[in-house]
């Protein structure tokens, strides 16, 4: 186990390089913007353009290596861009954006509300989508089943986008009534207002997760039920619910809380339409500004972010799925 | 987002069946399978409209000013015209040709570069195998929409990136699906016995292996046409769509930031894009049904 | 009331080569011309005397805002993003000039000023406008004129700043003879001094203090209102709290301290849905609806509503450039102008609430040519335009490349667009698209690294922007932006250069107005489209806030009051 355990956090970190050579490559290399130009702003005189340029860091190495084909064949940088910007990950201090506003403490105002959306969200993926999903198992092909199934395959169809258009409007076109807006709610300051402006994105996202969530544990509880020692309880006079209830559902929820650990790990990155659409100021919109303005220095860091989390959890869940069926481990 | 959506579960143990018998059992399954046929009504019916769209629409889409403003339905426009006055049954009639087009072009791209992948990493395995299944397996959790953004931002807005972009989101999924049925294939008898006949790497990829994951892949992709055209819509929804093109997903936009709010001209486009997707979504349960029932539970 | 042109309103008070008597002091005599007019057709007016419409003032309140983007900084000489928002309020100008009403000054920092031989201006530091209480250090003293003095010294040795174009090119002199007097010396006489030079972007004067600290995001100053420590985030909103130390007083109600309202509250909504929603459910005091169809959907749900119009200065123009095939042929741009229904914008965009362009925006009404006559100037006629193209030697359709930002939030832009496509289309143009991410466009448009392209809108509150667009050095006079037909015509150069130096009002119009009938002929490269009614809504509990001046000047600070 603890083998298993070192070879994948080696893993782990040869992704999450990898991943940040692309991502550095991807956003800083591609033509397009030029990030001093859009920061100075109008009226900006080529002097003052240059200045910034050097200021911000555009005019030097891009890595900390480069080749040429003549003598020195490969040369060291201490002060490359990708250096820079390794190091700003590594101390913590995440760098700083075009006005000099550290995206530390950005990420760290956005945090709670991501992570509350993500908490309420997945409260309500498991509250609806595994109950259903085993209900549907077990009253197999039954109206009831066919219902549930119908149900999560629209919701998997409906664009959450529209969803959450609709949520939002309908009641404010027909009632008046609207979520608060303006800022983030703490729950401490006013739980009731909180859980008004976080439960209505939180269920756009479930309707989509619970959907998932609820195919998988029937598909995954049909299966577990036809396996033998299922049919060996039977045949041994136990009851159903005693069946269900002690052996089946136990194993089925298995591959179901892998599935939902990596739901967690999107729900990290933010949702960014239904943060857009209800106005959470969250990591997901934080993003989706970066990228849009081509904030090089932000953009890097957030999806680098996102992506540790989604190899992180990846590695977390796997190693829980090994401990929890040994049969995994070994193959 | 992408995968989880239609609940692809890979486990990797699954052995599809062999090509030859399904051809006849498909259209009496259909029959049987009435979700699964009210899909592919779904399908055709939109296919049908995309083709011949341009016949089937009864005013310009791009008109402005054919009726009035934010009109409600009526015999003239069937569902009502939008802020600048253009009839929105042509919009969404028209508006099928990108959604579709874009689906079938990035799923298509994604598919086989997804299938090339999972065929040989799954045929190759060793540390290159798990190196490649690490990578898929980071690739799919990571949000989606973000791959898209980033890549959108960098090419910029326009029909070929989104096709590219579509497609680079969906190679994991397919990747890891397909290497897993690679896996079980590899250790199937008739394989064995080509290699025992001196059959060479290639030529047991080629003609054992590949038909039996194709099957595999047509299920796959049909799903992922729904997602797909999901992408699509969300991208242009945040505006980063397709340019000045009919599309479901601005049309919603648009609905969304016009006041007063006018419920049709939110309404259409997204039932579109929900009957579509809803259609593709309950063909590829049905044809995965069909294909190998022993896949029900695991795709 | 009948909308008199600006020119005529000017001629009942010429501006002398003498003394300018001050209209200012502490009772804005302007609002008085605002009542006169009786303001906008919609909601009550705003009276201008307490026992009127409103009911006495009360002090206290929270007044809540929304803006859609980032603040940028609160930096007075070098924001120009959302901060000049707030820095009117948090600094002083000498004197602000009304953009719709242009013999309407207000008196700021200076209590009075005057012309001598169109060059020199002589201001009176007004005694008593004191720096708010503070926790950066600065004494609570007096501003006098060493602190417009250091200000200046700032801007012209800054390596950037908003207001350094205008010293650079115009700057030729400034001095502080006394405490109480401060003088200006401009190289020549320059119509839109009062514009540049006082406006809150880049315009107004923090104390000398200030110039030494950071002021990206904080600042301290003599305004109706402070900065509240730490509330401003860049990404976010800030808070604003009156200012005890604040000069003014109000004359119709027995000379109480102002502001009466205590305190701003800024929050930060990008999306128009949310910022609605905010606004419907009362969590925001002021919206800015886009449509008459929404002002009249506010108000049926909210009863009571304050609604405002002031015509916007802004538009959305088509840019072509000059020195790139097609667009260096005059009838090619010639053939441009006559293929634009501009009518079909204001019909469909904004319902007829607007009015189409010549090349000065309508809302500049004295400097704009009139309607009759941009019917000679700019038909709608797309075979004419065909037959240009074709005359000028192209094929039908003509292919020509178009960029423009993809996700805009620029005002109407999106429904610009396909209105624009699609008159091309009939007009023998083909639109090679080319849609960008914003910050791409923005750099690309600012390099002139384009054929042609749909611009950005600004605020222009003078025709001085308009015309620069058609110099050969473009809008800031420096390459960026966009090249006028100026590269191809240097009489345009000298006749946009002529408009500027006259500061007669009747005369300087004319000149305007002639510099315009000029480029015409010449085939315009810069097309403004349309500009149309700015609508403000203001929850009912917001009483008398003044009507009919424009937005820049911020007199609602010396008689708005909140009925909570």
């Amino acid at each position: 186990m603890g083998r298993y355990i070192v070879r994948r956090l080696l893993q782990a970190v040869v992704i999450l390089f990898t991943l940040s050579i692309v991502v550095f490559i991807l956003l800083r290399v591609a033509p397009g913007a030029n990030p001093a130009l859009v920061r100075c702003g109008l009226n900006c005189p080529k002097e003052r353009l240059a200045a910034l340029e050097e200021e911000m860091g555009l005019n030097g190495p891009l890595f900390p290596v480069s080749f040429s084909a003549d003598a020195p064949i490969v040369d060291f940088h201490s002060d490359s861009q990708y250096g820079n910007w390794a190091q700003s990950l590594f101390d913590g201090s995440l760098g700083k954006d075009w006005n000099d506003n550290p995206v530390g403490a950005e990420l760290q105002r956005r945090l709670p509300v991501t992570l509350e959306l993500l908490i309420i969200t997945t409260l309500l993926t498991v509250v609806v989508g595994v109950p259903f999903g085993i209900i549907s198992a077990v009253a197999r092909n039954s109206p009831a089943d066919y219902l549930v199934r119908f149900s999560s395959v629209l919701a998997l169809a409906i664009p959450n986008f529209w969803l959450g258009t609709l949520v939002l409007l309908i009641p404010q076109d027909q009632w008046g009534y609207a979520p608060p807006i303006t800022t983030a709610v703490s729950f401490f300051d006013s739980p009731w207002d909180n859980l008004r402006q976080y439960v209505p994105p939180a269920a756009v996202l479930a309707a989509v997760s619970a959907a998932s969530i609820m195919r998988l544990t029937r598909s995954s509880m049909l299966e577990v039920m036809r396996q033998d020692y299922i049919r060996t309880a039977r045949s041994k006079g136990l009851r159903e619910q005693r069946i269900i209830g002690r052996h089946a559902m136990k194993n089925a929820l298995i591959p179901v809380a892998t599935v939902l650990g990596l739901q967690v790990a999107g729900l990290f990155g933010g949702a960014i339409i239904v943060e857009s659409i209800f106005n959470l100021p969250g990591v997901g919109i934080y993003t989706l500004g970066a990228l849009l303005q081509k904030q090089y220095q932000v953009a890097q860091t957030l999806t680098l972010y996102i992506g540790a989390i989604v190899v992180l959890l990846n590695l977390f869940v796997d190693v829980m799925y090994a401990w929890l069926d040994p049969r995994i481990r070994y193959s | 987002m992408a995968l989880e959506r239609t609940g692809i579960i890979i486990s990797g143990l699954e052995t599809p069946a062999p090509a030859r018998r399904r051809g006849r059992r498909v259209l009496h399954l259909i029959r049987q399978n009435p979700l699964g046929f009210f899909g592919l009504a779904i399908v055709l019916l939109f296919g049908f409209v995309a083709i011949f769209g341009t016949v089937v629409a009864p005013s310009d889409a791009r008109a402005i000013s054919a009726g009035g403003f934010q009109e409600s339905p009526s015999l003239d426009h069937f569902l009502g015209t939008d802020h600048l006055g253009r009839d929105m049954f042509s919009r969404v009639i028209i508006g099928s040709r990108i959604s579709l087009t874009v689906g079938f072009l990035s799923v298509i791209f994604g598919t086989l570069v997804g299938t090339a992948i999972g065929i040989f990493s799954g045929y190759v395995g060793g540390s290159v195998d798990n190196f490649i299944q690490r990578t898929v397996d980071t690739a799919i959790a990571f949000p989606a929409l973000l791959l898209l953004l980033i890549l959108t931002a960098v090419m910029g807005p326009s029909m070929r990136t989104i096709i590219i972009a579509v497609g680079i989101a969906i190679i994991p999924g397919v990747a890891r699906v397909v290497r897993g049925a690679v896996l079980s294939e590899r250790n199937n008898q008739y394989v064995e016995a080509a290699r025992a006949l001196g059959a060479s790497t290639l030529r047991i990829l080629v003609f054992h292996i590949t038909p039996n994951v194709g099957a595999l892949s047509i299920v796959i992709m049909t799903t992922l046409l729904g997602t797909a055209i999901l992408a699509e819509a969300s991208l242009a929804f945040l505006g980063l769509g397709i340019p000045s093109s009919v599309t479901w997903g601005q049309d919603v936009n648009d609905a969304r930031s016009t006041f007063p709010f006018h419920f049709w001209q939110a309404f259409a486009p997204g039932a579109a894009i929900t009957l579509t997707v809803l259609g593709f979504n309950l063909l590829g349960d049905a044809l995965r049904d069909i294909f190998d029932p022993r896949l029900r539970g695991r795709l | 009331m009948t909308t008199k042109s600006y020119w005529q309103q000017f001629e009942r008070q010429r501006i002398s080569r003498r003394r300018i008597l001050a209209v200012g002091g502490a009772g804005a005599a302007g609002l008085a011309l605002a009542a006169a007019c009786g303001g906008g057709t919609k909601g009550p007016a705003g009276g201008a005397t307490p026992g009127g419409d409103d009911g006495t003032p009360r002090p206290g309140g929270t007044y809540r805002t929304a803006i859609t983007g980032d603040w940028g900084t609160v930096n007075p000489l070098t924001s120009v993003a959302f901060g000049p928002g707030i820095l009117a309020k948090m600094y002083n100008a000498l004197v602000f000039q009304s953009p719709i009403q242009p013999d309407v000054f207000y008196h700021d920092l200076a209590s009075e000023y005057e012309i001598v031989e169109d060059t020199t201006y002589i201001f009176t530091i007004r005694p008593g406008v004191k720096i708010a209480p503070n926790s950066l250090g600065i004494e609570e003293r007096d501003l006098d004129s060493s602190d417009c003095v250091a200000w200046l010294d700032a801007i012209t040795s800054a390596e950037t700043a908003v207001a350094k174009r205008f010293t650079d090119i115009w700057l030729d002199s400034y001095d502080a003879p006394t405490p109480q007097e401060f003088r200006m010396v401009t190289k020549g006489p320059y119509a839109y001094f009062f514009f540049t030079m006082n406006t809150p972007v880049g315009g107004v004067i923090p104390p000398k203090e200030m110039l030494e600290m950071d002021m990206n995001s904080q600042g301290v100053g003599a305004g109706a209102f402070v900065l509240e420590d730490g509330s401003f985030v860049e990404t976010g909103g800030a808070n604003l709290n009156r200012n005890p130390n604040y000069y003014r007083t109000d004359p119709n109600n027995n000379d109480a301290p102002v502001p009466y309202i205590d305190r701003l509250e800024i929050s930060r909504i990008t999306d128009r849905q949310p910022r609605r929603t905010a606004f419907i459910a009362g969590e925001i005091d002021s919206y800015d609806p886009e449509t008459i169809a929404e002002v009249e959907g506010l108000e049926q749900d909210i009863s009571g509503l304050n609604v405002f119009e002031d015509p916007a200065y802004t538009f959305i123009a088509v840019t072509m450039n000059p020195t790139k095939e097609p667009w260096n042929n005059d009838k090619v741009r010639m053939a441009m102008n006559h293929a634009l229904n501009r009518q079909q914008y204001v019909d469909v965009i904004v319902q007829g609430a607007g009015q189409i362009n010549g090349l000065v925006h309508w809302p500049l009404a004295a400097y704009a040519l009139s309607p009759e006559e941009l019917e000679t100037l700019q038909p709608f006629d797309p075979e004419l335009s065909k037959q240009l193209i074709q005359e000028a030697g192209f094929e039908l359709p003509l292919s020509v490349k178009f960029i423009y930002p993809a996700s805009s939030d620029i005002q109407f832009h999106n429904k610009h667009l396909p209105i624009f496509l699609e008159q091309m289309n009939a007009a023998g143009f083909r639109i090679e698209e080319e849609a960008l991410i914003f910050t791409e466009w923005l750099t690309r448009y600012t390099s002139v690294d384009y054929d042609a392209s749909l611009s950005l809108n600004q605020i222009y509150e003078t025709p001085e922007i308009n015309l620069d667009f058609h110099q050969a050095e473009g809008p800031t006079s420096d390459g960026n932006f966009a090249l006028g037909v100026g590269t191809l015509y240097p009489e345009v150069d000298e006749a946009i250069k002529t408009s500027k130096s006259s500061i007669d009002p009747v005369e300087q119009a004319e000149l305007v107005k002639e510099a315009q009938r000029l480029i015409y002929s010449k085939g315009p490269a810069f097309l403004p489209i349309m500009s149309w009614t700015d609508y403000t809504v203001r929850q009912p509990k917001v009483k008398n806030w003044p009507r009919g001046l424009g937005t820049a000047m911020e007199l609602w600070q010396n008689t708005a009051w909140l009925d909570t």
